[in-house]
């Protein structure tokens, strides 16, 4: 993706958000979005379908705790 | 014979208890060299002078007759401004909050009240834990006491300054990517993020719900130990408070380490691109240092740690959109603009980009589990060098770089931070021992080694730090 795209892309993003930020706040936010998103794509790897989130402890140890 | 702000958690205890000191006249001291100091070091964003006055002759009040409520009775101590306090001005470093006085105490400003401590005043945080270090909020940022034209690092930075500088020996801060142990390490003080659970975050401005910790920031690992023995422990009310006994943490402090099984990640910090080498010499010492002390200190590999930073990364800004979504609409021109900037950020991520990285959270836990199964710690840097000057002509923030606090923070594991020595500059380096689920008591024994005869070889008496402002 160029600049002028990852551009338009978050300019859609904050958009469909609500958020209508400076001209400067988005030039602040742009690196730190394109920053996230190659985050998020370590998060991608290939994993048995049944390797479960971590929140899912949580959600079950709420359970356990619930009066029967 | 040392002056007041000089006495360890443990000397001030002895020294009430014996008659030879009175709460009241250490809180007079304290607020003295906090108006002598603080307007250097911005530390404090309220004091509450008259309420820790009160709180001070209460405590003597009850020692006198005999109501001993334990390690912090009488000991001052202050809260960084993210944690409410009932009926005190609690602003989150923020122009949104500048009115915001709470109804309720945060659980830890409880648990310091009833064991008879004395709130001095309420310390700087970055915006929201999140934003800065920057000149448009309304409060200023806090200054390091080492060298006042450098950071103490964010966000529990006025929690730093306060302790450094002798302003207070023991504070809270509060935790998510390194909140707590990066400030301790740039200041030259113990910070400790403590197992996820065991110390309870209710009352604490939630910047990522699921990687927010309470700790301490203390002068000596002791200190540390005895804190922790107050403010640790289950609370119902808040949901991720683990609910299991807490042990005696002063309990291994003193012991010696002999025999203890500590991995170095050293290779690590020449994998690592940006870790200042004075780091790796310092650590090399400690290394040294600790097996010299009988620890059976071994190199180790790491997990990789751009997944750590990545799924940080993910985690605190996926989580911190969601806490501020609503103020982010409504209310977006009171934000700081770094603070804004970075928040706003949060709109790249998508729900499978989050369940994904709950997924990678969920193996890097496994896999640093797997590591400290054969040790009872790991040590590895802090921080990636020395305190950075304080620059507050940014107009966008820094690179989200990711300091090795983050590998603890994704997994709950608990780390602190204690100094370890001084870069070639001066300023204090901090080292981090990593420990196992609810290990702390453990990792107190190892820093309390390493601190008392890293304080032998320096000169200095054990257990306290050299004062960074006199």
């Amino acid at each position: 993706m160029d600049a002028k795209q990852q551009d338009l892309e978050f300019d859609d993003l904050l958009a469909r958000a609500g958020l209508t930020p400076t001209r400067s706040d988005h030039d602040g936010a742009l690196p730190i979005a394109m920053e996230l998103m190659r985050s998020a794509e370590m998060m991608r790897r290939p994993r048995q379908v049944g390797d479960p989130p971590a929140y899912i402890h949580a959600l079950s140890a709420i359970l356990k705790a619930t009066p029967k | 014979m040392k002056v007041p702000h000089e006495l360890s958690v443990a000397e001030i205890g002895a020294a009430l208890r014996s008659g030879r000191l009175t709460s009241v006249a250490l809180t007079q001291s304290l607020l003295q060299r906090i108006a002598e100091l603080d307007p250097k070091y911005n530390a404090f964003i309220t004091l509450t002078a008259e309420r820790a006055l009160a709180d001070a002759a209460r405590a003597d009040n009850e020692l006198k007759a005999g109501r001993d409520r334990g390690p912090l009775q009488g000991v001052p101590y202050g809260l960084k401004d993210i944690l409410d306090t009932q009926g005190i001005l609690t602003t989150c470093g923020s122009r949104l909050y500048r009115d915001y006085v709470p109804k309720e105490d945060a659980a830890v400003e409880e648990r310091l009240r009833a064991g008879g401590a004395v709130l001095l005043g309420k310390l700087a945080t970055s915006e929201f834990a999140c934003g800065g270090p920057s000149a448009d909020v309304p409060y200023p940022p806090a200054r390091n006491p080492w060298n006042a034209d450098h950071y103490t690092g964010g966000s529990s930075s006025g929690s730093a300054a306060a302790v450094a500088s002798g302003m207070m020996r023991v504070a809270i801060g509060s935790d998510t990517g390194g909140s707590i142990r990066v400030p301790a390490s740039y200041c030259g003080i113990v910070g400790l993020k403590p197992t996820y659970g065991l110390v309870s975050k209710r009352g604490l401005y939630p910047l990522s719900y699921s990687l927010d910790h309470c700790g301490p920031l203390t002068g000596s690992v002791e200190d540390m130990a005895l804190m922790m023995n107050v403010i640790a422990g289950h609370d119902s009310r808040d949901p991720a408070s683990a609910d299991r006994p807490t042990s005696d943490f002063h309990a291994g402090i003193g012991r010696g380490i002999k025999g203890l099984r500590i991995g170095y990640a050293r290779q690590f910090h020449f994998d690592t691109a940006g870790i200042l080498p004075d780091v790796i010499a310092r650590l090399d010492e400690a290394a040294q240092r600790l097996s010299g002390l009988d620890a059976v200190v071994e190199e180790i590999v790491l997990p990789d740690f751009e997944l750590f930073r990545a799924c940080s990364r993910c985690l605190i800004t996926g989580e911190a959109f969601a806490v501020h979504e609503r103020n982010l609409k409504e209310r977006g021109q009171e934000y700081g603009r770094l603070t804004y900037q970075r928040l706003i950020a949060g709109v790249a991520l998508s729900a499978a980009d989050l369940v994904q990285t709950f997924r990678m959270r969920r193996e890097l836990v496994l896999q640093l589990d797997a590591l400290l199964h054969g040790y009872d710690a790991i040590i590895l840097s802090t921080g990636m060098g020395q305190a950075p000057v304080l620059d507050l002509t940014s107009t966008a923030p820094p690179p989200m770089v990711g300091s090795p606090t983050v590998i603890a923070s994704v997994t709950g594991h608990p780390a602190m931070s204690v100094p370890m020595g001084f870069a070639a500059s001066g300023l204090p380096l901090g080292m981090q021992i990593i420990g196992r689920p609810f290990g702390e008591a453990t990792m107190f024994q190892i820093g309390a080694a390493f601190e008392t005869s890293l304080a032998a070889s320096q000169g200095s008496s054990s257990g306290q730090r050299k004062s960074a402002s006199g």
